[in-house]
């Protein structure tokens, strides 16, 4: 039996900001080029691949205030040198839940006004290193103290390197916080595969770390936090893409 | 009983932490073949992995060879001609013919 999802779950991540609920409409294109090798001779057309390429549209409700709203971001965001890092959550941003990372460039930003309707706001993200599928591996859920994530289970390990995004939105901790992701074969002893920068008191940030291709990425996934301080908390999102 | 170096950091049962570069006694038996194929763990008592600097090269400097210019002489023009026929010019029916310059 299929399971679907409904799409009233969706988050949408962009650098160290949770823009879920500015936003209700998503789509990420992923396509690939091709080159013609028909020859004479040949009855049907042949092809080869070429490269990766994807797309991230959003769609949704325009917001203005300063520092947070959508408006500052994007429109800081166009043309801005610093990809920007996106994680869209289709079924919701749960451990263990399907994520479609991309870092990206924002190519537009569009707002648009109507009298009877609300004023809206939509743009659109050029990946840069192709729109990657992968998993959620902390779910943004408050975290208040040294520990580990619940693991997730690939099934099998893979062979060729992945890449890491963490996403920090909401951070009060008065002390650092050390994320990383780990990986394990047997779901018990875990060895570090992507260590992140330090996230220092009480700031926002995001970051994207690529593991080499030819890396072996064992069967399960965890993230693993060190949080100093005693006071205040962060909501880390975690994903990893497998390549 | 075995010892590993580790060679990234580890988190094993129960509860417990080992960085990169330190040697382990107590590593679950069943993680001990993964985390030796993986890499994560080499045997302590073999020479430890030596962590190769990447060998950066020398920007290749090519030779600079310096052009001599040469001072731009005329075709058929002598600089050292003189007056063999006491007409008051040098090389005579040339297009550089011209008069004699006193010294």
């Amino acid at each position: 039996m299929p399971t679907f999802r409904h799409g009233k779950n969706v988050n949408v991540f962009i650098d160290e900001f949770d823009f879920s609920t500015y936003f209700n409409n998503v789509s990420a294109s992923t396509s690939i080029d091709t080159a013609e090798t028909s020859a004479f001779g040949t009855s049907a057309k042949t092809y080869v691949v070429g490269h990766r390429d994807g797309t991230v549209s959003l769609g949704g409700m325009f917001e203005g205030t300063a520092s947070t709203g959508t408006d500052e971001f994007f429109d800081n965001a166009l043309g801005n040198a610093t990809k920007a890092l996106v994680i869209v959550a289709p079924e919701g941003h749960s451990n263990g839940a399907g994520a479609i990372m991309l870092q990206a460039d924002d190519t537009s930003y569009e707002v648009s006004s109507a009298i009877a309707d609300i004023v809206q706001a939509s743009a659109e993200f050029q990946s840069t290193d192709a729109v990657e599928h992968g998993k959620i591996l902390s779910s943004g859920s408050t975290v208040t103290a040294t520990g580990n994530g619940t693991s997730v289970d690939n099934g099998a390990s893979t062979t060729n390197g992945g890449a890491g995004f963490l996403s920090v939105p909401v951070n009060t901790r008065n002390g650092n916080i050390t994320v990383k992701i780990q990986h394990s074969a047997d779901d018990s002893t875990f060895a570090d595969l992507v260590t992140f920068t330090v996230v220092s008191s009480t700031t926002k940030t995001s970051e994207r770390i690529e593991v080499a291709a030819n890396t072996t990425v064992n069967r399960y996934l965890r993230v693993n936090f060190t949080v100093a301080g005693s006071t205040g908390s962060a909501t880390p999102v975690v994903a990893f893409t497998r390549r | 009983m075995a010892r590993y170096r580790v060679l990234s950091g580890i988190d094993y049962p129960p509860n417990k932490r080992v960085e990169a570069g330190k040697i382990v006694e107590d590593l679950p038996a069943t993680s001990v073949k993964w985390l030796l194929e993986s890499g994560i763990i080499e045997d302590a008592d073999k020479p430890a992995t030596k962590i190769t600097e990447p060998v950066k090269e020398e920007p290749k400097v090519e030779p600079v060879v310096e052009k001599v210019e040469k001072p731009i002489v005329e075709d058929g023009f002598d600089a050292d001609a003189i007056d063999i026929d006491g007409d008051g010019f040098v090389q005579d029916g040339t297009p550089h013919q011209r008069p004699v310059e006193e010294k």
